[in-house]
């Protein structure tokens, strides 16, 4: 047995999760590790062949697409969105008139980012989910910061449809899955259900194990993250982007200029959940002296990783089937494959400890178009608490996802040393997770960074 | 009693099919036995539980849902569907003035049958289906005889959608799905892919086996049609309705009894009284074994085939869900043995080549035939009738080019019933002329469908 298949086999036992597919891109070698199963319902051991769920490493799929569009000379990055889709409402009409291509790609468009409002599985599902933008909140003001914004990818598929005439998963086919040889990358359930693949699952704080429902997201939000692939599919998607921009076959697919420039900061994040800043859809993070390019996604109960070290022309995916245990996994997966492959060492910084009084002007009640958020000292130390919004819990139910009733535990955050209000998450399954307190003009805290997004203080 | 399960399996080895779960309600038992892959690629196995396409078996949950809203004072029968769809049209403007829900439920309709597109996956594809029949022709003058009609369960579902202002997929949730307590049953992928869900297998060129096929599921425009996904015990319950004079498992009307007797009720004879049955229902077929009374349904989707056939007075129930192979044969086997043994009664064989062919000028039988996108050509040829099938339209075009022609050589039994040979399937199928102008036939039927001569 291999030394990363040894370490899946132990880690993924260990945290209890179900199923998991690694792979990993070294010196132009591929290696794979398998473990579990696909379902607790139905189990099927998992192996090379399994399909899961990545979600938002997609994203990246949506923004290399718009950039061979854009090296086919439809336009630019810096094209106003409205040029390409006259008909873009939103409820700040200045910036509906100046919201570029780029922002879209790079998280920093400001609205609010997580509308999940099911528009249909029919082939003009992205074309009704624009017109809901009409009604979204602006959250930060256009480009000025980075806040995770998956409602904005949707807009970028419906730029994909637009310039190509053909829907959202048929261009994404055309430009990448058939030129790169991905033959085990899918958008639908009907395409996937024949095949061996993973369903994803909860684990609860009593420590037991369900399947979640519904397997599939709704079809608008395939620009943001709808894609199911097998490990050599990720690796292959690895390998074209530590690449020149050719394909296996040596068909030049991107010109090696834009690919490089996607992992190149367009927006800064001073340290959050997402990394240190973000490139074109490509999260960046510095550690260690080396740069780390990569994303990752969750889904209903599936959570990936995916990682690149071009400079070190390595990659490291990881797919499992389970929440919270999936991500946990994953990232002790990726430290100690960092530190075994190449020596780089990813610690997390020591928080300060700072008195009560210093934190109080850190608590309040804090919110998001989808949760709730209370920040209140505990023993000492900040503790996060998060509660989804009825309205958006009714919103999820409606849409057919089971909502467990769990009440969600403490997040204990630990202030960080240097300037900029940053904090790191100092245990449980989050632990590790950084993000930090936003300022008004007055240098009162108005906002806090968690899990990629601005929530905005409401008291 | 017969070991169903050493049977099951022994059928599916003898007839090459992949899975398949076997049910038996008899009395008020239920048993369900599996055996086999659910999936060959995969080599998931097959369960009791498992889900299966039970393809045009839908048909008869489309027609109670009718009934229900004819209960419920919200359809009627005999009103002409445009005065539900001011929009529906087909080719023929005096059908589309007055085609009936009576006359689509019981495929009496002419309307072309196998009008099976594309229209999206979203929540108006049938609403944009119907919008492709305005130039459907006949394959018979309204009512004159039957013709299985797909086409006519589409306009059904986007009648029940339009007076519920739900989607068809929803209406039979909050109407069936639901009140019958069903856990293994649902229309859409989305849904069916949490469940262990079978897939269908078929033979491409080149291969000797059969295997996944390239696409798991028809069109959601076929969705009242043929596309529910079930478990056996689920069917069972649902067929179990039928017999229970309307009423769910938990004591609930959910039917008036006066509906599912009509359901029962012939509507129209079927010229292939061999094949299926003898007369169709609304949505049921009906047949008579042996003297007894009895109603099913077959479904057949790409590499899934399901069977159910009820006989009330038995109380007994038997369904097959298969997904592959000469499934046919495998369900006649055994539902001929079980209802001999639980209920008595013998099921008729289907008619057989006599060794000697009655004395008969097939001269008369050769021409051009057709219906919606089928084309066949019969001519004589040493002595044998032998015929060339021509499948188009968008769903041929989705088959291997070798898989849209058919080849048949058809024995005479008398001068109306013929029995065909089909190349490439196992057994052989009942061949029925019918509308004879002296000797010369009008029409034949084959497969449930009416082939009309087409004048040179």
């Amino acid at each position: 047995m291999s030394e990363l298949q040894g370490f899946v086999s132990e880690k993924a036992a260990e945290l209890e999760v179900p199923g998991v597919s690694v792979g990993v891109l070294h010196s132009g070698e591929e290696q794979y590790a398998f473990h579990g199963v696909t379902s607790i319902e139905n189990p099927v051991e998992v192996d090379a062949e399994t399909i899961f769920q990545f979600g938002s490493t997609g994203k990246t799929f949506t923004s290399t697409a718009l950039l061979r569009l854009i090296e086919q000379g439809h336009f630019d990055l810096d094209t106003k969105v409205k040029d390409l889709v006259p008909e873009l409402r939103l409820k700040d009409a200045s910036v509906a008139d100046r919201v570029t291509v780029l922002q879209l790609t790079n998280h920093t468009a400001g609205w609010s980012g997580d509308l999940l409002t099911s528009t249909g599985d029919g082939d003009d599902a992205l074309a009704r989910f624009v017109e809901l933008l009409a009604d979204i909140e602006q959250v930060t003001p256009l480009g000025e910061s980075v806040s995770y914004n998956n409602a904005s990818l949707s807009l970028a598929g419906r730029i994909i449809e637009k310039v190509t005439g053909l829907t959202f998963e048929q261009a994404i086919r055309e430009l990448l899955f058939e030129p790169l040889g991905m033959k085990h990358s899918f958008f639908f359930a009907t395409e996937v259900m024949t095949r061996r693949f993973a369903v994803g699952h909860e684990q609860h704080p009593d420590g037991s194990i369900t399947v979640a429902r519904p397997w599939a997201l709704p079809r608008n939000a395939h620009p943001a993250g709808g894609i199911s692939a097998n490990a050599a599919d990720q690796l292959k998607w690895a390998r074209f982007h530590l690449g020149d921009g050719t394909a296996p076959d040596g068909a030049r697919v991107l010109g090696e200029k834009l690919l490089r420039q996607m992992q190149e900061p367009t927006a800064d994040m001073r340290g959050s959940a997402l990394g240190d800043a973000v490139g074109i859809s490509w999260l960046l993070r510095d550690v260690d002296g080396v740069r780390l390019v990569g994303h990752g996604g969750t889904t209903n109960g599936q959570h990936s990783s995916f990682l690149m070290v071009p400079e070190r022309d390595f990659a490291i995916i990881s797919m499992t089937n389970c929440g919270p245990n999936g991500p946990m996994f994953n990232d002790a997966l990726t430290k100690w494959a960092l530190e075994t492959y190449l020596g780089v060492e990813d610690v997390d910084p020591e928080p300060l400890v700072l008195g009560e009084a210093a934190l109080e002007e850190y608590t309040g009640h804090y919110a998001t178009i989808a949760v709730d958020a209370y920040i209140t000292i505990e023993d000492g130390q900040l503790a996060l608490r998060t509660k989804v919004k009825p309205e958006f819990l009714a919103q999820l139910r409606e849409a057919g996802t089971e909502v467990p009733e769990d009440e969600e535990p403490a997040i204990l955050l630990g202030m960080l040393p240097g300037d900029g209000d940053r904090y790191i998450v100092t245990g449980g399954p989050a632990k590790g997770m950084r993000g930090y307190f936003a300022r008004d003009a007055d240098a009162r805290v108005s906002g806090v960074h968690a899990g990629g997004r601005m929530a905005t203080r409401i008291s | 009693m017969t070991d169903l399960q050493a049977r099951l399996e022994a059928v599916l080895a003898e007839h090459k099919v992949p899975g398949a779960t076997l049910g038996v309600l008899d009395g008020d038992d239920v048993s369900v036995f599996a055996a086999g892959l659910a999936n060959r690629r995969t080599g998931v196995e097959a369960t009791p539980d498992t889900l299966f396409q039970i393809g045009s078996i839908t048909k008869v949950w489309t027609a109670t849902l009718v009934m229900m809203l004819v209960d419920e004072g919200v359809l009627d029968l005999d009103a002409p569907v445009v005065s539900y769809l001011p929009e529906f049209k087909v080719g023929d403007p005096d059908v589309t003035a007055r085609v009936s829900l009576r006359d689509l439920l019981s495929h009496r309709s002419g309307i072309g049958g196998d009008h099976i597109l594309e229209t999206g996956r979203g929540d108006d594809t049938l609403e944009r289906y119907v919008e492709t029949c305005a130039d459907i022709g006949q394959e018979h003058e309204l009512g004159a005889t039957m013709s299985y009609c797909n086409t006519g369960f589409s306009i059904v579902g986007r009648v029940i959608e339009k007076v519920t202002g739900k989607t068809w997929d929803h209406v039979l949730r909050e109407r069936l799905i639901g009140p019958l307590g069903l856990t293994h049953t649902n229309t859409l992928p989305e849904e069916a892919i949490l469940f262990r869900a079978a897939a269908g297998h078929v033979k491409l060129p080149g291969d000797e086996e059969e295997q996944v096929a390239p696409m798991w599921v028809l069109p959601r425009s076929a969705g009242p049609a043929g596309l529910i996904n079930a478990s056996a015990a689920d069917l069972l319950t649902f067929a179990r309705l039928h017999l229970d004079e309307g009423r769910a498992p938990d004591g609930t009307q959910l039917l008036a009894p006066g509906s599912v007797k009509q359901m029962q009720e012939a509507q129209i004879d079927i010229p292939d009284r061999y094949t299926l049955g003898d007369r169709w229902g609304l949505g049921w077929i009906l047949f008579s074994w042996d003297g007894h009374p009895g109603f099913g349904h077959d479904g057949g989707t790409i590499g899934q085939r399901a069977y159910l056939r009820v006989l009330p007075e038995a109380r007994l129930a038997v369904c097959l869900l298969t997904n592959g192979g000469e499934s046919g044969t495998a369900f006649r086997t055994l539902c001929a043995e079980i209802a001999k043994e639980r209920a008595g009664v013998a099921m008729p064989p289907l008619p057989e080549a006599p060794a000697t062919p009655p004395d008969l000028d097939l001269a008369p039988y050769a021409g051009r035939y057709g219906r919606l996108n089928v084309d066949a050509e019969l001519r004589v040829e040493d002595g044998r009738l032998v015929g060339a099938f021509r499948q188009s339209g968008p769903l041929a075009e989705a088959l291997p080019a070798g898989d849209r022609d058919q080849r048949i050589e058809a024995v005479p039994v008398d001068r109306e019933v013929f029995v065909a040979t089909v190349k490439g399937l196992p057994s052989p199928l009942p061949m029925v002329f019918f509308d004879f102008d002296g000797d010369r036939p009008g029409r034949f039927h084959f497969g449930a469908r009416a082939m009309t001569r087409r004048e040179d």
